[in-house]
């Protein structure tokens, strides 16, 4: 998983806005659209970008198609967090080295 | 005396703590941390600009004085503010807000504390911290939308409490 497209996802006050409303309870699109201010084909796009990083998945309910949160996509996110900064410090510890080798 | 306390909005998110021992004074280990900024930190993997597929990161400057602007700059010459320096105290500490991808309000903060191990050693510890300035302060709460941040920060949370 590519954690830059979880951050990537969550970037947007909408998509954010979405996963405040699914956080309720799984839905459908059309249930998402009429809750918050935005139009259905907008909806769609962000619930695409949200499956996509692995936040939502999309599941039948007989006839319909409901969204649901899925908490393994946002599990990763704070160990990339970790990541991060595990990589930036090892990376100022390697410039010192290297200097002091000069 | 009663104190007066702002009770917090949202969840308590734990810090993300970091450390690593280098061979250096406290003073050497700060000093090579703000002069070299630019050279030292991993730009092409870890920018603003890295994560988007038509721009590429080109530099990244810190101006290690109070007040002072963490910004990475693009092949298009766009600057893009990371932060703000809040405290520069040499050979001790460095503290800035944290807003890299995000606006200035929903700034975390992260702080580098320079502590001796010995006359040539020290530990540099990382807290990046402030995690609920994302939903109280964010976009989506001026928006009056429901609190998406606050929903995915006790996501974080529960993962971080669980790993």
């Amino acid at each position: 998983m590519n954690y830059e497209v979880t951050i990537d996802a969550l970037a947007n006050p909408t998509r954010r806005a979405i996963l405040g409303r699914l956080r309720g309870g799984a839905c459908s699109a059309g249930e998402i659209g009429s809750t918050l201010t935005v139009t259905q084909p907008a909806v769609s796009q962000h619930l695409k970008v949200l499956r996509q990083a692995g936040i939502v998945r999309q599941e039948r309910a007989g006839t319909r198609r409901i969204y649901r949160v899925d908490p393994a996509g946002l599990a990763g996110l704070y160990d990339w967090l970790g990541e991060f900064w595990d990589d930036a410090l090892k990376s100022y510890k390697e410039a010192m080295e290297a200097d002091d080798r000069n | 005396m009663t104190e007066t306390k702002t009770a917090p909005a949202a969840p308590a998110i734990a810090p993300i703590n970091k450390a690593i021992d280098v061979s250096r004074s406290t003073t050497d280990a700060y000093d090579f941390f703000v002069g070299n900024f630019s050279h030292w930190w991993p730009l092409a993997k870890h920018s603003v600009s890295a994560m988007r597929e038509d721009r590429q990161p080109v530099a990244i400057t810190l101006e290690a004085k109070v007040g002072g602007r963490i910004f990475e700059r693009d092949d298009t010459g766009t600057e893009i503010e990371w932060g703000l320096v809040k405290v520069a105290a040499p050979g001790d500490r460095l503290v800035m807000s944290w807003h890299p991808g995000q606006s200035a309000d929903e700034a975390t903060e992260v702080e580098f504390r320079f502590v001796a191990t010995g006359p040539d050693t020290c530990r540099v510890e990382m807290e990046h911290r402030d995690w609920h300035n994302l939903s109280e302060n964010g976009q989506s709460m001026r928006d009056g939308y429901s609190t998406g941040w606050d929903f995915v920060l006790e996501q974080l949370s529960n993962a971080y409490a669980s790993g």
